[in-house]
């Protein structure tokens, strides 16, 4: 066995080829799939493979892989992603109905900081019921404005770039009208009407526009609070069966 | 359909998005669990996934893959995690089908991770056949419906001169 610094160096010399042959070779997802290591088996294709996690969050926990090795989501072609997470939403079903699971989460980690153990990528499909005491879930952290924008603004147009689309502004004309201060009207007031008038059309616009945009909209009853409850959603889970 | 919190967040443009397509919305999650943390939404309103049809499904994942690499180009953040809790025992919040994509750095104190179970062998072979036994469906995707013909089209290349003036002739023929 050649010792880590060895190992290191011959690393490094290894071109991106020999590199990926190196990492499949030593891959356990790589044997399963290709059978040559056992697994709990629940379902297989010509592209990917789904088996048991021996060591799982819940009992019935998948790990779906596809079969060619690719080390994170980014590198796998487009149409295997799609495969991928079709079957994801079938096997997440087929737990809902084998083991009367009362949801289920899809968990990808990709890259170390994420949490992403191996170098094969994979998704895990986990069966939950309630009070099951397995911790995964998000806490959910207030933000403010200004940090949103501090995001949005960069991430747009980068966005912008890579579709070749465009977003919309968000139109912020409810913050505006709190925020403009008597003192200001009233020296508008004092420059004269035509200009004041020219405000209002200008209001009056965007308006239009708001009822033009809420006109495209279907319409929808107008009630305060939405309940989540276990018996909404369960019944459409059990409705299922 | 019940009434919706996201769906109406939609509807009156509250949620900051950064993409949109004919039946996908990309936003800043309003509640953000680290910088960037993304939704992926459908324009429909759905509460599972189950409900959604597979090339909907595809579609949704496809643009989280792509957005997952516009986080990472954008912010240099050094890892993601797409996340998806379906159903209210998994976490579930909103009544509305929502991806999460969760941008990652490295000592970010974000416990995402479960605690590991040992299971007997026994165990773990009951489980096994459960499973196989509802599996025989998966594999077979539905497709979209291709879009309808559009008739006016097709009636332009019927309505030739020659043959038009040959059916109005033999119609005049009828006594």
């Amino acid at each position: 066995m050649p010792s880590e610094p060895e190992m290191q160096e011959k690393l490094k010399n290894m071109s991106p080829e020999e590199l990926k042959e190196f990492q499949i070779q030593n891959c356990i997802f790589c044997q399963i799939a290709k059978g040559k290591v056992s697994s709990k088996k629940v379902y297989e294709d010509d592209k990917c493979i789904a088996v048991l996690d021996i060591n799982p969050a819940n009992p019935g926990h998948i790990l779906l892989l596809p079969k060619e090795h690719y080390s994170i989501m980014p590198l796998i072609p487009e149409d295997i992603i799609k495969h991928l997470f079709m079957v994801s939403k079938q096997l997440s079903a087929s737990l809902l109905k084998s083991l009367q699971a009362e949801g289920t989460n899809i968990f990808v980690a990709n890259g170390a900081a994420a949490g992403q153990k191996a170098q094969h990528f994979m998704i895990h499909v986990i069966p939950r019921m309630e009070k099951d005491g397995v911790n995964l879930s998000i806490e959910a952290k207030e933000a403010d404005e200004s940090s949103l924008e501090k995001i949005r603004k960069p991430l747009v147009t980068k966005i912008m770039k890579d579709f070749g689309i465009t977003i919309e502004e968000p139109k912020e004309t409810e913050e505006e009208e709190i925020t403009v201060k008597p003192e200001e009207v009233e020296a508008k007031l004092k420059e004269g009407p035509k200009e004041v008038e020219a405000e209002f059309k200008e209001e009056a616009n965007e308006t239009e526009k708001e009822k033009k945009k809420s006109k495209k909209e279907p319409k929808k009853s107008k009630k305060d609070e939405e309940a989540v409850t276990l018996d909404d959603i369960s019944n459409l889970i059990t409705g299922r069966k | 359909m019940t009434d919706c919190k996201i769906c109406s967040m939609l509807g009156s443009g509250k949620l900051k998005k950064i993409y949109e397509d004919e039946k996908i919305i990309g936003a800043l999650c309003p509640e953000p669990v680290s910088e960037g943390h993304v939704w992926i939404i459908p324009k429909k309103h759905y509460s599972i996934i189950e409900q959604i049809p597979d090339f909907d499904v595809a579609n949704l994942f496809s643009i989280t893959n792509k957005i997952s690499v516009s986080l990472f180009e954008t912010f240099h953040v050094q890892g993601t995690n797409i996340f998806v809790q379906n159903g209210v025992a998994a976490g579930q919040k909103y009544s509305h089908f929502i991806i999460n994509i969760i941008p990652r750095m490295p000592n970010d104190n974000l416990n995402l991770m479960w605690q590991s179970r040992q299971l007997t062998e026994e165990e773990m072979s009951t489980i096994e056949l459960r499973i196989k036994d509802h599996v025989k469906t998966v594999g077979y995707f539905e497709k979209e419906k291709e879009k309808p013909l559009d008739l006016d089209k097709k009636t332009e290349t019927i309505s030739d001169a020659d043959e038009e003036d040959y059916l109005m002739r033999s119609l005049r023929r009828i006594p």
